[in-house]
């Protein structure tokens, strides 16, 4: 009995762990290789006057969700869902606490965010305050207020926007920067700003003559470019707050500018002065300059890394113009393109990793990404233009860049992967060589 | 006088087997719960290792879909029972008697659920069993033999395609790399979801929230349906965020 | 009719060329320099008072013009001479830099009426054509107008008479779009600024 005891115990526990196991079958997985979709579905209701009065939406309160809404789509991230398909009827669409939000009824409608605000303004300012929900799980994102001087309604929709970009994505987005660029006709050009979404164009030089190569220091308050308006091509430095230009290469033969350094202290210049065009390191301050490539072919077209350790540019010489990165000392030189055989205009996203450029295909132009290492190369144009000149924005998710049918150029801009391009700026001028500004605080 | 000696014997012997019976609890219990521990776990593997090293069907039987599931019905009202517990015998011991008596039966319900697998694969092949001991190569296969097993693959497809159709992720946010975010949940019979969380983060804020957000937007389930027999299911929703361009 | 085209050409160039060098920190300009610099001045001063003041300054500018103008017309003179001999553009291949055999022969004779007339200063401008990228294109067209006084140099001229400047695809000579528009804009082009 002694002997039968465990063993037939042991038998009766097998089964019954057995049998208790069997009533769930074993884990099983499944695999979802991509998402369905790209775009974020959101929202937006009117804002309203505040809860007191009566509660319903103001021309400005429709004005305000209008805007907001016209700068999340420049984002290419959001698919904002149309407000005839909002279920709640339209008293209950102040801010309220977010115990009185009907999730569910704006989880049907297919949206995973809500925005919901109110606005006030008097003769002195405006007031508006906003809040994010999250709807799949019932919960405010963010409750903030907003106040301004009458008639800054724009400025409080893109502040609004780029909380929003903040919220969902950790990065605030572009709605406070700027694009510099060439506005050209013949061989008469200036420089010109514009704003994120277009407006406030306004005229920076008065050069009227050949300008190429506008770039943003690091602070977003000078612009350096080259200007043949003192009948010859020269470096200048633009202070944007007063005005003046200051000329800080002018030596014999070819002065081009390049990009400021990430300290905004040196300005990388393409010189001829030595018999030959090579990129040298300005030291603003002083004035000390330092050459920095050694090799008889052409170096053009300098462009520092976010980190300050690397310069890309472009040389011809394995025989074409290809993209080349080199150590800030001009060491450890090494070619990075090598598909095509006419490949420049380098730009490297602030994010790192990345740089953009313009590589020639089929006769036309179109803009590239490579990474630093010289793979992963993704084209990002196909259209039957020349594109060219690619700028990155400051979060590194978009690019700015010019596009030629015909016989004009007018500014684009995309998402760094190539998709959602709108035209920033047409002219009856021709628009080219775009920079993007850093964000202005 | 005998009795007595044998009543003393036995009592005394009683006091040692007293002994001896808590002992052999003791030692019950700890193999018991070893037991309840280790064989669920192991049992998996073989099981489905089985499910496709037995190949006891030569030809598939080419059965139009309506057709299997009708079949199914009448086959597992009869079969649900025997056909778990051929399951887990098979999976613990090396001999297969029991199986090869309901070698007949079996012979259709494998090609059935052969066929399904076929039909409703995704990329993952069906290799030859391999008695790997890590969960994810052997998990890799949807469709354990048994009727019940088809029917769940049926769910679990279903499930598949709607947590997709729910998953939303900005290709700005997605990660250089190809990363993975596991999110498993237990499934109860109604559809309710008992248990929902991370089993593995990708360490990508933006690609685990569009997980976690896909699998609760497609909250509730539909209710098991007839033919899977289990109480509830643990499914691993594993998400892939490769570069697309 | 190629001849009066050259010297109506190197006219406005000439002319051009002098505007150029007054920018120049070199002795013979520093005086054009302040001439210019005090031609700007009365009009400054004539948008304050002192218009008397303004007046004789105003004469003194214009009198020192009036002989500049001078100058200028003799100049002209003289380089119209040199200019009635061929100097000829040269032209390159698409994306090169180096001197063709044919440059070579044009580039001889250019050098030959220079050094025979003395011509004192010279500038090379170097073109692309509209293709490839402004600023690319700016070094090499500096690259060429480089190439092109190397030889002269080589063929005896001074390196310090010559200046080169690019203007890349800038002021292409021909607007068409196709192979021989871009043949002729590739090129050097010599503008002499006598003295």
């Amino acid at each position: 009995m002694k002997k039968i005891n465990p063993i037939a115990a042991l038998i009766l526990f097998f089964c019954a762990s057995l049998m208790f196991s069997s009533n769930a079958v074993a884990k099983v997985y499944i695999d979802i290789d991509s998402p369905s979709f790209q775009q974020f579905p959101i929202a937006i209701g009117d804002f309203q006057s505040p809860a007191g009065s009566v509660n319903k939406s103001t021309a400005s309160g429709i004005a305000m969700a209008d805007d907001i809404k016209r700068y999340l789509t420049m984002t290419g991230i959001f698919n904002i869902l149309n407000k005839k398909s909002f279920l709640e009827d339209k008293n209950s669409g102040s801010v309220t606490a977010t115990e009185n939000i009907r999730f569910a009824d704006w989880a049907i409608i297919g949206a995973d965010y809500l925005l919901r605000g109110n606005i006030t303004q008097n003769d002195k300012e405006l007031v508006v305050e906003s809040r994010l929900y999250d709807v799949t799980r019932g919960e405010l994102l963010f409750a903030k207020k907003y106040k301004s001087k009458i008639n800054e309604n724009k400025t409080i929709a893109r502040m609004i926007a780029s909380d929003i970009l903040l919220a969902l994505t950790g990065d605030e987005g572009e709605f406070n920067t700027r694009i510099a660029f060439v506005s050209k006709q013949n061989s008469q050009a200036d420089i010109y700003t514009v704003n994120y979404d277009g407006s406030e164009m306004k005229n920076v030089t008065n050069h009227k003559s050949i300008v190429i190569g506008p770039r943003w220091s690091p602070d977003g308050r000078y612009l350096a470019f080259t200007s043949y308006r003192d009948g010859r091509p020269e470096g200048y430095v633009r202070n944007l707050k007063n005005g003046t230009d200051k000329k800080v290469a002018s030596f014999e033969g070819l002065n081009l500018c390049g990009s400021f350094s990430p300290d905004g202290n040196k300005l990388l210049l393409t010189l001829s002065k030595e018999g030959n065009e090579e990129i040298y390191v300005l030291e603003i301050g002083t004035m000390k300059l330092t050459r920095v490539t050694h090799n008889y072919s052409i170096d053009v077209s300098p462009t520092w890394s976010p980190d300050g350790k690397k310069i890309a540019f472009v040389s011809n010489r394995s025989g074409s113009p290809q993209i080349f990165i080199m150590d800030a000392d001009g060491n450890n030189t090494k070619r990075i393109t090598f598909e095509g055989n006419y490949n420049t205009s380098p730009s490297w996203s602030p994010r790192g990793g990345r740089i953009a450029y313009e590589g020639r295909v089929n006769g036309k132009f179109q803009i590239f990404s490579i990474d630093e290492e010289g793979n992963n190369l993704l084209q990002l144009t196909f259209d039957n233009a020349k594109n060219e000149y690619p700028s990155w924005s400051p979060s590194g998710r978009q690019i700015v860049y010019s596009s030629k049918i015909s016989s004009k150029n007018k500014i684009c801009i995309m998402n760094a992967n190539g998709l959602n391009v709108r035209v920033l700026v047409e002219k009856t001028n021709s628009s080219l060589m775009p920079a993007w500004s850093p964000r202005f605080k | 006088m005998t009795p007595r000696t044998f009543n003393n014997g036995y009592r005394g012997e009683n006091g040692n087997i007293s002994k001896m019976i808590i002992l052999s609890l003791i030692i019950h219990v700890v193999v018991i719960s070893t037991v309840i521990i280790a064989i669920p776990t192991t049992s998996r593997h073989l099981t489905f290792g089985q499910a496709y090293s037995v190949q006891l069907v030569g030809p598939e039987v080419m059965l139009p879909a309506k057709d299997t599931s009708a079949l199914g019905d009448i086959l597992q009202s009869n079969k649900a029972a025997s056909s778990i517990i051929v399951k887990r015998e098979v999976s613990s011991l090396s001999s297969t008697p029991v199986k090869k008596e309901e070698a007949g039966k079996l012979t259709i319900e494998k090609a059935l659920s052969a066929l399904r697998q076929k039909e409703r694969s995704t990329p993952q092949a069906a290799p030859a069993a391999k008695p790997s001991a890590t969960a994810s190569t052997a998990t890799r296969r949807n469709v354990p033999g048994g009727q019940s097993s088809s029917r769940l693959s049926e769910y679990t497809g279903f499930i598949k395609s709607r947590i997709k159709s729910n998953w939303t992720l900005p290709q700005t946010l997605r990660p250089k790399d190809n990363v993975e975010t596991i999110i498993e949940v237990r499934i109860l019979r109604n559809g309710a979801v008992e248990r929902i969380n991370f089993e593995k983060r990708s360490g990508n804020r933006y690609v685990d929230d569009s997980a976690m957000k896909a699998v609760q937007k497609s909250m509730p389930f539909p209710p098991f349906p007839d033919g899977m027999m289990d109480n509830y299911i643990e499914i691993g929703v594993r998400f892939h965020s490769s570069e697309l361009r | 009719m190629r001849k009066n085209l050259t010297l109506i050409g190197f006219l406005v160039l000439v002319a051009f060329g002098m505007t150029i060098f007054t920018g120049c920190a070199k002795k013979k300009t520093v005086i054009k320099d302040e001439a210019i610099q005090e031609q700007t001045a009365p009009a400054a001063q004539t948008a304050q008072q002192d218009n008397e003041a303004a007046r004789q300054v105003k004469e003194q500018a214009d009198r020192e013009r009036a002989l500049r103008e001078q100058a200028e017309r003799e100049q002209a003179a003289k380089a119209a001479a040199i200019a009635e001999v061929n100097i000829r553009d040269i032209n390159f291949d698409f994306d090169q830099s180096n001197i063709r055999p044919d440059a070579r022969e044009i580039l001889k004779a250019n050098a030959d009426i220079l050094l025979k007339k003395g011509a004192a200063e010279i500038a090379v401008e170097g073109y692309c054509d509209e293709r490839g990228t402004a600023e690319y294109n700016m070094a090499l067209g500096e690259r060429r107008a480089q190439e092109a006084k190397k030889y002269l140099v080589n063929l005896g001229m001074e390196a310090s008479q010559i200046k080169t400047i690019s203007y890349g695809e800038e002021r292409p000579l021909d607007p068409g779009n196709n192979e021989d528009a871009w043949a002729n804009n590739r090129r050097a082009h010599f503008v002499i600024n006598g003295r």
